[in-house]
């Protein structure tokens, strides 16, 4: 392929990923070293017990509907701190999960990057094995979105939360129901990806037909 | 595929090694064999014309279809 000619960014960004997954491996030893530590660190266990509220985007005082129909049309004082009280520890551990799962999600995407841009460099893009591994990507971040979806929706079910202890309630939703904790967005990137590792199967087929043409 | 190439038949006959022919119609050796050994997709009509004139044949001497 004569067609490639400026490719030093690239090479450039492909030595950046090897100093970033390296930082990415420290990074999740300080997550696992967190698992073990929380049974005994209430403080930090409370830390990590986080839960999906989009309450940073409405003003205060707005007409904000909290889960339990008491509040229900109440003009809501937001001042103050959002507080969590202690949560089931599980929480704690479901979302140090998320951060393994979302490090380890970047490092592999981190190496089969290295490996695709490193193909680019030889000039032999469109092959089987860069189409399997965009496909693999794809199907990485999908599976990652929906777990960590499902994860966000168990922790907004499960943990209990207050305004400076004002209106304490199990779920806090903003304008709707507990479908906020899900975001349609992320998953519409994923299958964004799904279809152009498709396309580019297409066009590895493509290029093997052309190959193969006398 | 059933497309039959039959290109060694008609170089066996013409008495042309394969090397002489690909360098007479500017084919590469690799490309020639992925002809002769019926791994090839597709033909190029410029290419067909440049085989039948540098063998004197005609298409169907090279080419033979053999439905399954």
């Amino acid at each position: 392929m004569e067609l490639l000619t400026k490719l030093r960014y690239l090479t450039i960004i492909r030595k950046m990923l090897y100093f970033f997954s390296f930082i990415l491996f420290i990074g999740m030893l300080y997550f696992i070293v967190m698992a073990f530590v929380m049974p005994f660190d209430r403080e930090i266990a409370d830390e990590f017990c986080m839960v999906p509220v989009s309450i940073y985007m409405y003003p205060s005082n707005a007409d904000v509907k909290i889960g339990a129909d008491e509040y229900f049309g109440e003009a809501i004082d937001t001042d103050g701190e959002l507080v969590i009280k202690d949560g089931p520890i599980f929480i704690s551990y479901l979302n140090v999960l998320i951060f393994i799962m979302a490090l380890s999600l970047i490092l592999f995407l981190c190496w089969v990057l290295i490996k695709i841009i490193r193909s680019i460099e030889a000039r032999n893009v469109f092959t089987i094995e860069n189409a399997r591994r965009l496909r693999q990507i794809a199907f990485s971040f999908l599976i990652f979105i929906v777990l960590f979806q499902l994860i966000n929706i168990i922790s907004a079910i499960f943990v209990e939360v207050s305004f400076d202890n004002r209106y304490p309630t199990q779920s806090l939703v903003i304008e709707g129901t507990l479908i906020n904790a899900f975001e349609f967005g992320d998953i519409l990137f994923a299958v964004l990806l799904l279809i152009v590792s498709e396309i580019f199967m297409i066009g590895v087929k493509m290029k093997e037909e052309q190959d193969l043409t006398i | 595929m059933a497309i039959i190439v039959n290109l060694d038949v008609m170089l066996a006959k013409r008495k042309m090694p394969l090397k002489e022919l690909s360098e007479r119609i500017g084919i590469t050796m690799a490309n020639l064999s992925i002809l002769k050994t019926g791994k090839a997709r597709a033909i190029r009509f410029s290419t067909l014309e440049a085989i039948c004139r540098e063998l004197e044949c005609t298409p169907g001497d090279i080419l033979e279809y053999r439905g399954e």
